[in-house]
């Protein structure tokens, strides 16, 4: 099964690289929007402050990692959620076959993923941890059936969702009242939140921030749990392992602070390697600038020119002064 | 000199952020409303997907094999039928094509209620062919994705929205199939019901729409097979069943998971489609013998 993930994946992404014409540097434009804008701002100041051909390859999570482990190809990742990693990529980064360049505080600082509920519901009804929500599953009817109360998950294809099928286990759900709620797909889960706030209706479970959507909708979140964090070995290894099946020894636990790390394959210019490594994100910057792109539909690509335009202070930090000249000089 | 003049980019963003809001406006005021109206459907498919899953392999094969066997009475069909649900028990796919099963069956039933009377109406009335004409092709064109994400913002995920996605594609064809053969039916025939003494109604029902019989049938099953190829998308809405496994494997590479979900859409599709057209034959046959 893993040598046919790999072939498929190998298909999706490095076919597009393959054929398109050769660029030097292939960056990697993963599907969601703080990804998709890192990926053009990379390809933005590689292309016009160091003078490399940059080419984006779009791709999700899996199989990009399973590409560049196969073909070496795309050559860097903006912003990866090392905890959803699984254990062959952790391998390659412990052995070197790819190169994690980001220091502990992430790409983004700030960044998580878990469990998410509207402020006004939180605040009304006084539910500050997971386990208040899990006490009140009456305030989040299911769409199926009302008296259950309803979780949305992850999206098919996406590693987090066995994550949060064994936390639904582990926290005895279906005891207390709860129902799974798939919403298939990223266009499920979206328009799932946005209505169920628009209609002023309970609404819990996944999302993750920075997001426009997290800032305009006004959620609350990632939540903790009073129990804590449940430790890196039963989370690694058993809530968020990589395989189809429940772990049957998952702990209840909330949501660990997501780690985010660009990572490169071996063998790039130094030059480029030290812009990557500097280049990371306040939170707080992310997510005024993903409300921007929403406000105005704006392209990943327009984006990333606005952010260079509005933020010189931030990006002039992590180039060189001669790289910053250059680019300053063709954004005008 | 090559561009476009195109508005204000102001203008646009604005154009489009206020079909947004106005959207938004409408969800939060109607949504409730929606939701209790198609909620007798809800109710309908929640209970037929229960009783498929109560329904024991064995009683369904036989039920199956036996409706089978009074519509076409083609015995190699529902060898065809008996090995390939079979086959799908046995790779672990049962349960999933049962709530496909579910929701194609209960949108194809949606479908024929509203689609027949709107394509009556169309052979009836030619200012209503100009206006659902159009309205038709729309509907069959329309990347789904653009639907998808007001009406989960409607009604919320699961099946509803999944039954509306899917009966918006798939309804054209009963409808324009029921106008086109209520259209083909011999003006002289109808003349002649008339000159009987017959009301409009029973001209409607005796000789209309039993000449226009099979063509009409030849629409469901275009519908159904338009059904069938909607439950991929409308999976992208939480519907459960053999769509969400494909884009499960399309979304890991699970080629062997793909390739077997695959193959049971095309498995139902095949054994509906045979079974419609031999019903079809059947009645031509015992039509001309008469």
């Amino acid at each position: 099964m893993k040598y046919i993930k790999t072939m498929i994946s190998v298909m999706l992404i490095s076919l597009i690289s393959t054929f398109a014409k050769a660029a030097d540097i292939k960056i990697s434009e993963l599907n969601w929007q703080s990804g998709s804008l890192i990926a053009y701002i990379d390809s933005y100041i590689l292309k016009h402050g160091y003078g490399h051909d940059t080419e984006i390859v779009p791709g999700g999570i899996d199989a990009t990692i399973e590409s560049m482990l196969a073909t070496g190809s795309p050559n860097i990742v903006g912003e990866m959620w090392i905890s959803s990693l699984g254990d062959n990529a952790l391998s390659a980064l412990n052995d070197g076959t790819l190169i994690s360049v980001t220091d502990d505080n992430g790409v983004i600082i700030g960044a998580g993923e878990g469990w998410f509920i509207p402020r006004d519901v939180a605040e009304k009804n006084g539910l500050n941890t997971i386990e208040d929500v899990l006490a009140r599953p009456d305030l989040f009817p299911h769409p199926e059936d009302s008296s259950k109360g309803g979780i949305v998950i992850c999206p098919e294809g996406w590693s987090c969702k066995q994550t949060n099928l064994n936390l639904f286990e582990a926290f005895d759900m279906e005891a207390k009242g709860w129902k799974v709620l798939e919403p298939g797909s990223s266009t499920g889960l979206n328009a799932h939140w946005e209505g169920s706030v628009t209609k002023g209706k309970g609404a819990f479970g996944y999302y993750w921030t920075p997001t426009s959507f997290v800032g305009r909708l006004d959620l609350v979140g990632p939540l903790s749990a009073e129990v804590g964090f449940a430790g890196d070995d039963n989370w690694t290894k058993c809530i968020a392992s990589q395989t189809d099946e429940l772990c049957a020894d998952a702990q209840p636990s909330q949501w660990p602070s997501s780690k985010t790390g660009t990572i490169v394959t071996p063998g790039l210019d130094q030059a480029v390697n030290d812009y990557v490594s500097a280049r990371t994100f306040e939170g707080s910057v992310i997510t005024s600038m993903l409300v921007w792109m929403d406000a105005n539909q704006a392209t990943a690509e327009d984006s990333a020119t606005y952010f260079l335009n509005t933020y010189p202070e931030i990006w002039s930090k992590w180039v060189t002064p001669e790289a910053a000249t250059k680019i300053t000089a063709s954004l005008n | 000199m090559a561009n476009f003049p195109s508005l204000e980019r102001e203008t646009i963003t604005g154009f489009k952020k206020s079909i947004d809001s106005t959207f938004r406006e409408f969800a939060s005021n109607w949504g409730e409303w929606f939701t209790e109206l198609l909620s007798p459907i809800h109710w309908l498919l929640i209970h037929f997907e229960k009783l498929l899953f109560a329904t024991p392999w064995y009683i369904f094969l036989g039920l199956i094999s036996l409706l089978l066997w009074k519509a076409t009475q083609n015995w190699k069909l529902i060898i065809g039928f008996l090995i390939s649900f079979i086959l799908i028990g046995l790779v672990g796919m049962w349960d999933d094509t049962m709530r496909t099963l579910a929701i194609v069956i209960v949108s194809t039933l949606v479908c024929i209620v509203i689609g027949i009377p709107i394509g009556i109406l169309m052979a009836k009335n030619n200012l209503a062919h100009k206006i659902i004409l159009p309205i038709l092709d729309l509907m069959q064109t329309i990347p789904s994705f653009v639907y998808l994400i007001p009406v989960v913002m409607l009604f919320g995920l699961g099946k509803i929205p999944g039954l509306i996605a899917i009966s918006v594609f798939a309804i054209p064809p009963v409808i324009r199939f029921t106008n086109i053969g209520l259209r083909e039916v011999d003006k002289d025939l109808k003349e002649t019901a008339q000159a009987l003494g017959l009301t409009p109604f029973h001209i409607l029902r005796l000789v209309e729409l039993s000449l226009a019989r099979n063509v009409i049938l030849g629409g469901i099953n275009q519908t159904i097979m338009m059904a069938l190829s909607m439950v991929v998308i409308a999976s992208m809405i939480g519907v459960r069943g053999l769509g969400a496994q494909v884009l499960n494997s399309i979304g890991n590479g699970y080629l062997g998971l793909g390739v077997i979900s695959g193959l049971s859409i095309v498995a139902l599709a095949i054994i509906m489609d045979r079974a419609i057209q031999s019903h079809n034959k059947r009645h031509d046959k015992w039509r001309e013998n008469k």
